[in-house]
């Protein structure tokens, strides 16, 4: 009987061992984004008769205020969640396309017009959705009119993400 | 001894049983985004002026960090004044607010327009999270206001 008893208890010890481990595991997701969060910037100036494409590799730098001088470190991956961008440029010139890129791809910023001050325009864009940045890798921006520009023009492109490790 | 027996399986069931939950513990993400809501909202209005204006939406509190998640924005001008550009602003990053849609309205005097849209931006602790609007030919008063949505999680 008093084995058994024994027995008993030491059942119901386990029982109660495992219901006690039900709420007893906080975590935190090393990885989650909101925790390692990271932007950069870029300006592209085309000057005035300007053709072709403006080219400029973006800053990067990570939400506790660490410069990275503009390249992912080694042994991290950069996921871009969000891009956007301020543009200003004379009515008589006309964008062709505004771009953001990786090593691993592109993504189009699909201008808008905002306002104007009498013949200079402001645009604004805006884009969400994945852009991946490996290793030692830059972000670049690309800004292209139609034809040779007969005033000046500018972008400025702000992105938003996070960092992860490689491995 | 069979009764003994019996307890023993029953008991060794129980072990068994504990063990396999291993891998089905229900857990706690302490960061998890539905734990520490946050929310803020604030007004700018123009006083016949022209120029970039800004309001703070939330400061930080100490060992935590903000993450932004949406915000949706409203702004409202006359005829001739153009509201055009907008920023969420905060521990040095930003990100462009589009003012999409243009609200129908009676008004043969002024013009409203808004958006809204999710967004990714964080911001540190102690750091402030502002908006901040630029107008131009503005002869009347223009104003916008501005809400957003996020969470707090731990700073370490």
């Amino acid at each position: 009987m008093k084995r058994t008893l024994i027995l008993l208890i030491a059942g119901a010890a386990l029982a109660l061992s495992a219901a006690a481990q039900t709420y007893s595991q906080p975590v935190r997701d090393v990885d989650s984004g909101a925790r390692s969060g990271a932007y950069g910037y870029c300006s592209v100036t085309l000057a005035a008769g300007f053709s072709g494409s403006g080219l400029q590799n973006c800053s990067l730098g990570t939400v506790t205020g660490q410069n990275l001088n503009g390249t992912v470190p080694d042994g991290k991956i950069l996921i871009i969640e969000e891009a956007s961008a301020t543009c200003r440029k004379n009515s008589a010139d006309d964008w062709s396309r505004l771009i953001i890129s990786s090593s691993h791809g592109q993504r189009l910023l699909p201008l808008t017009l905002q306002g104007a001050s009498g013949s200079t325009q402001a645009w604004v864009a805006h884009t969400t959705g994945r852009l991946y940045v490996a290793p030692t890798r830059t972000v670049r921006a690309q800004l292209d009119t139609i034809g040779n520009t007969q005033y000046s023009a500018s972008c400025t492109i702000s992105y938003t993400g996070f960092l992860v490790d490689a491995q | 001894m069979k009764h003994i027996l019996s307890i023993l399986t029953v008991a060794a069931a129980l072990a068994v049983s504990a063990a396999a939950q291993t891998y089905s513990q229900p857990v706690r993400e302490v960061n998890s985004e539905t734990r520490q809501p946050v929310t803020g909202y604030c007004v700018i209005q123009w006083t016949n002026s022209i120029g970039v204006s800004s309001c703070s939406l939330y400061t930080v509190p100490a060992g935590k960090r903000l993450a932004v998640r949406d915000v949706s924005f409203r702004c409202g001008s006359s005829n001739t004044a153009s509201v055009a550009l907008g920023k969420l602003e905060g521990n040095g990053a930003t990100q462009a607010l589009v003012l999409l849609q243009q609200i129908p309205d009676n008004s043969t005097t002024g013009r409203h327009f808004a958006g809204a849209r999710p967004v990714f931006l964080h911001v540190n602790s102690g750091n402030l999270l502002a908006t901040a609007w630029l107008t131009q030919d503005a002869n009347e008063n223009p104003g916008c206001e501005v809400s957003f949505q996020g969470f707090l999680v731990d700073a370490n």
